[in-house]
């Protein structure tokens, strides 16, 4: 046998998670957003402070963080890519638009659901009278997008410091349409991702007047998309650069 | 928090809804109910309460306070007052060291309490929430956390060296014996709670063996205080002790609180605790630096920009009315105007405070920020930034409620903002600010008016506006509902937090869906664009895309970032290259190469690699040949060929790399490289990519690929060959093996032909395994049986 032609002749494969940020992407760039990219170390100031999440304040329990030796030095591998928002923000005035993709890090016990590293696109729009109705009306499209048939978009109330409302995002489940199923535990409802207007000191930190600007920022994992639509069943496989996984995409 | 449904009952007179229906709108209105379970006439919510409503919901009292709210309902008048007690002559005296950690402190002493168990009610509450009943008095306290949200605790009154509470913060080498018979230093700036010889009590955290109240304890002092936040959290985090004590005192709960649960608490050890001698001491109550309620004002036009909704006002007062937030509508400048002149001859203090002087006192700017705040409207504290922040207004244009800026070259000079947009220059410098009533009048608070207070004059004869810097406008919208916030709100701060109040009340379902108008899209950033190119590259010359760890252990003498925390010692550093990571993948796929189908492991990562200056992205490419063959290109090669393509493609011009940065394994048949990107990027011909790549058909929706698990089985590879007539070709073959081979066939693969004699050899390798269980030698002998006769049935075909 050729050994030559056999090898050459295999196309490779592309990751899942590949696969499903460039979705991800191609979505929000035609609803107009660019993609921004920062540093997966980052300092206590641009992953908390600026982001609303003082020292010492109980909120920052909401992020296992891992820090980097001597402590003192305040870095840290960034726990989310809400801190490449800031970044933007510092170097470009509004409107703003933008989606980062990236990975970050989780000081926790791994198990199926759960890893100390995992991807986020994080979303920022900022602009003239921005509501939660465009939050709404920008998801609906990506939701759409991503899971190729309509959904309808829930908010619920929730907490993020950077944001003010803060909203839980429940998508009608894709693969039942909201009857219920063992995918959405039967609530047709799959809870998706974190969102909410941006906060005033956040846009005040950055200098930009809320009197003047107001938009939204959304988080949501792209890890647990990629294994909802393919049921990919535990999150570690997805980091043991096994081709038995890989090329299956 | 645990919440029980009949605790949560006792708060209305009417009945409460289904808690099905009350775990649903909480979920949809105020936070997620997790999970519900009935519990003999009860049920039990598991509560995910929000963290910026710690202050308020770790209690029933809150919850309720959200259900009340929800569904309209009054929440009931706590019993009130205590009756036909006798008071205690003996004095319990309370005394603060440290006023910014301990913010109030009521004592009370209660005498010939009987200590026991408590009645069944209490135990059976307490134990429907998961919690363990200890004793009447004990129990009592944490009722009142539980239903109130403030920890209380209580000492045995004679084990104290005498009648003194002193809350100061620890000594050097002081040690408490805590109620769980644990030994625990105390780190320094940690606040304790002590009698005029030793620790009594963690402040806020948990009590010691000390004076522990039991069955012997006689006389009692009653604790509910409040503390400091964030010291709370440092010690609990020091010490190692966390409690639902410091869990609430970390979070911040008002000090107004502690009046009602000192009230109740008492009341209740009466009740269950106290008998014909019982005699109850007056409250002791230090409360340094009480604040003033916080106003907080929101226009209709900013809650409906916000929310994306059209409410009516009616919409708005209803909601606030439900949540019980007092409120006024009202024109903010018509309110600045009549309140200032109220204030005529308030005394002047440098520094007042807003919060804790205002009304009593007032500088220049906590004045106007004061006014402004009561009607609602939240101007910056310091008067440079009240100018920094305010809208211009040409002097001659001056109207009613507008603040004037001067420099009377006496007060402290702001050359640049301090707060508001900090570091915006004011060149002009500015000390001084009053507001202007109109008729030529100004008001303003200044050591030089009278003795020292507000006044107001003609602005043109006032010496205090003799250089004036300039006018701005404070305010321009319409009216404002604002509100007195109650007191255990302390998450209501600033208009935003009034309208995710009333947002998440009216409830986000009929938000409509509006897509923003999309501007015209522009070039995707080329490092993103390049990396995917390279993606598209690699695939299509057989590379697989690989995503590995960040945290690996030593990698050499590499110097590599180390985390403080790792999850395990073989994961302490961060990652300097990939190909520690690379050539171990290279091994555990070449062992699944049948399964695989693979001669060659091909595989690349674009991700970040660290050293102590800090980070970079790079691309890593490997190729292991998985068996000896001498025929073949060598991994080396094949690595160098995939280079110069990658070079084409991109435009670089000259090959990426020199043979030399391709590390090469040959006794293991591997090679790898590792490119920095950002270097290469630089040299990237942006035009040739977009030749080859379309960025519309690269960002394509995902594959709808339908996944399967892996098994965890071992799998089992066999080969045959056979003997056929010239006319038959390879894929005949292939449909026989798979028709025949039954389900727990994965894959067969052609790998030797030959001919001979007018006939031609096929060689397969068949491989199998099960999801359900480890295949036996026999089960696929007895398939590979049938593959063989299914074969030989066929004229002319000889298996070999």
């Amino acid at each position: 046998m050729d050994e030559k032609k056999d090898s050459r002749e295999e196309k490779g494969h592309l990751h899942p998670l590949t696969h499903v940020i460039r979705h991800m992407v191609g979505i929000f760039r035609e609803l107009g957003f660019a993609v921004a990219e920062g540093p997966e170390i980052e300092t206590e100031h641009y992953n908390f402070d600026a982001l609303n999440i003082p020292k010492d304040h109980p909120a920052r329990d909401m992020w296992d963080t891992f820090w980097l030796k001597p402590k003192s030095a305040g870095k840290l591998l960034r726990t989310h890519t809400s801190p490449v928002q800031i970044r933007y923000m510092e170097k470009h005035k509004p409107p703003i638009r933008i989606v980062v993709p990236g990975k970050v890090f989780r000081y926790e016990a791994t198990d199926a659901t759960h890893e100390a590293q995992f991807y986020q696109l994080e979303g920022l729009l900022i602009d003239k009278n921005i509501s939660l109705a465009h939050l709404k009306g920008v998801l609906g499209k990506f939701f759409e997008g991503l899971f190729g048939r309509h959904t309808s978009v829930r908010l619920r109330p929730s907490y993020f410091p950077f944001v003010e409302p803060g909203v839980e995002v429940d998508v009608s489940c894709f693969k039942c349409e909201g009857k219920g199923c063992g995918l959405c535990k039967e609530s047709g409802w799959i809870e998706i991702m974190g969102a909410g207007m941006v906060h005033p000191n956040v846009l005040r930190g950055v200098g930009i007047d809320e009197r003047e600007w107001q938009g939204f920022a959304f988080g949501i994992g792209i890890d647990r998309v990629a294994m909802l639509k393919y049921g990919i069943d535990d999150i570690r496989l997805l980091y043991q650069g096994d081709l038995r996984v890989v090329n299956q995409f | 928090m645990t919440i029980s449904y009949n605790w949560l009952q006792s708060f209305f007179k009417e009945k409460l809804p289904a808690p099905e229906k009350v775990a649903m709108l909480l979920t949809m209105h105020a936070f997620e109910v997790e999970s519900f379970e009935k519990k003999g006439d009860d049920t039990i919510f598991e509560i995910a309460i929000l963290p910026n409503r710690a202050h308020d919901c770790l209690s029933h009292r809150g919850v309720a306070r959200e259900l009340a709210a929800i569904f309209s309902l009054g929440i009931r008048n706590q019993k009130s007052g205590i009756k036909n007690i006798q008071i205690t002559q003996n004095k319990l005296s309370v005394r603060i060291e440290d006023e910014k950690l301990c913010r109030r402190y009521i004592g009370r002493m209660i005498e010939n309490v009987k200590v026991g168990t408590s009645p069944s009610w209490l135990r059976e509450r307490l134990e429907s929430i998961g919690q363990k009943s200890i004793n009447n008095v004990v129990d009592a306290t944490n009722y009142v956390m539980f239903h109130l949200g403030q920890p209380m605790h209580a000492f045995d009154a004679g084990k104290l060296v005498s009648p003194e509470i002193i809350v100061r913060k620890v000594r050097d080498g002081e040690r408490i014996t805590t109620l769980d018979k644990k030994e625990a230093a105390l780190a320094s700036d940690t606040l304790v709670i002590a009698d005029g010889e030793s620790v009594l009590a963690i402040a806020g955290i948990k009590g010691g063996t000390k004076a522990e109240v039991n069955e012997s304890t006689k006389n009692i002092i009653l604790e509910s205080a409040n503390f400091e936040p964030s010291n709370i959290r440092r010690a609990a985090q020091k010490t190692g002790i966390r409690t639902d004590s410091s869990k609430r005192f970390e979070q911040g709960i008002t000090p107004e609180l502690s009046l009602e649960a000192m009230a109740l608490a008492t009341e209740l050890i009466i009740e269950i605790a106290g008998g014909k001698e019982t005699r109850v001491g007056d409250m002791i109550d230090q409360y340094p630096r009480p604040g003033a309620p916080y106003k907080v004002g929101v226009s209709l036009e900013e809650i409906n920009s916000l929310l994306g909704l059209s409410l009516r006002e009616g919409e708005v007062k209803t909601i606030f009315d439900r949540l019980g937030f007092p409120y006024e509508i009202l024109d903010p400048i018509k309110k600045v105007l009549l309140l200032a002149p109220t204030f005529a001859g308030i005394s002047y203090k440098h520094g007042a405070s807003v919060v804790y002087d205002a009304p009593r006192a007032f500088d220049c700017s906590s004045f106007t920020a004061y006014l402004y705040a009561q009607a609602g409207v939240a101007i910056p504290r310091i008067s440079v930034d009240q100018y920094v922040f305010g809208r211009e207004v040409p002097l001659e244009e001056i109207a009613a409620g507008d603040l004037i800026f001067s420099n009377t070259h006496e007060g402290t000079q702001h050359e640049k903002s301090v707060d508001f947009f900090p570091g915006t220059p004011v060149p002009e410098s500015i000390d001084h600010v009053g507001l202007f009533l109109g008729d030529g009048m100004v008001i303003h608070a200044s050591r030089h008016n009278g003795s020292g207070e507000v006044m107001s004059e003609k602005f043109k004869e006032s010496k205090a506006f003799a250089h004036i810097v300039g006018v701005r406008s404070m305010y321009k919208g319409g009216k404002r509902f604002v509100v007195t916030v109650p007191r255990e709100r302390l998450d209501i701060r600033i208009p935003y937090d009034l309208i995710e109040e009333i947002g998440r009340m009216h409830g986000y379902g009929d938000i409509p869906e509006t897509v923003p108008n999309i501007p015209q899209k522009n070039e995707i950033e080329s490092s993103i664009f390049y990396q995917n190119a390279i993606r598209e590259i690699l695939a299509s010359e057989g590379f697989s895309e690989v995503y590995t760890y960040t945290f690996v252990g030593k990698q050499g003498a590499q110097k590599q970032p180390e985390l403080e925390n790792p999850l395990a010692a073989d994961k302490a550093f961060l990652r300097s290259t990939l190909a520690t990571e690379f050539f171990e993948k290279f091994e555990t796929n070449a062992y699944y190469a049948d399964l695989l189908g693979i001669d060659t492991v091909k595989i690349f990562e674009i991700g970040r690699v660290f050293d102590t200056h800090g980070e970079r992205e790079v691309l890593c490419i490997g190729v292991k040949r998985v068996k000896k063959n001498k025929k073949a290109i060598p991994a080396e090669d094949m690595l160098k060929g995939t280079l110069e393509k990658l070079s084409l493609a991109l435009g670089v011009g000259e090959p990426l790399m020199s043979a030399e940065a391709i590390k090469i394994h040959k006794e293991n048949m591997s090679a790898f490289v590792e490119l920095p990107l950002e270097e290469l990027f630089a040299n990237v011909d942006r035009n040739a990519v977009k030749k080859l790549f379309d960025e519309q058909k690269i960002f394509s929706p995902s594959p709808d690929v339908s996944y399967r698990p892996l098994s965890k089985y071992p799998f089992i590879a066999r080969d045959i060959a056979v003997f056929v007539p010239e006319s038959v070709d390879a894929d005949e073959l292939g449909v026989l093996i798979k028709n025949t081979a039954g389900q727990n066939l994965v894959r067969h693969r052609l790998f030797d032909t030959f001919e001979k004699d007018g006939k031609k050899s096929f060689a397969f390798r068949l491989i199998f395994q099960s999801y359900e269980k480890t295949l036996s030698d026999e089960e696929v002998n007895a398939v590979m049986a049938q593959v063989s006769g299914a074969f030989e049935a066929n004229d002319g075909w000889k298996v070999r």
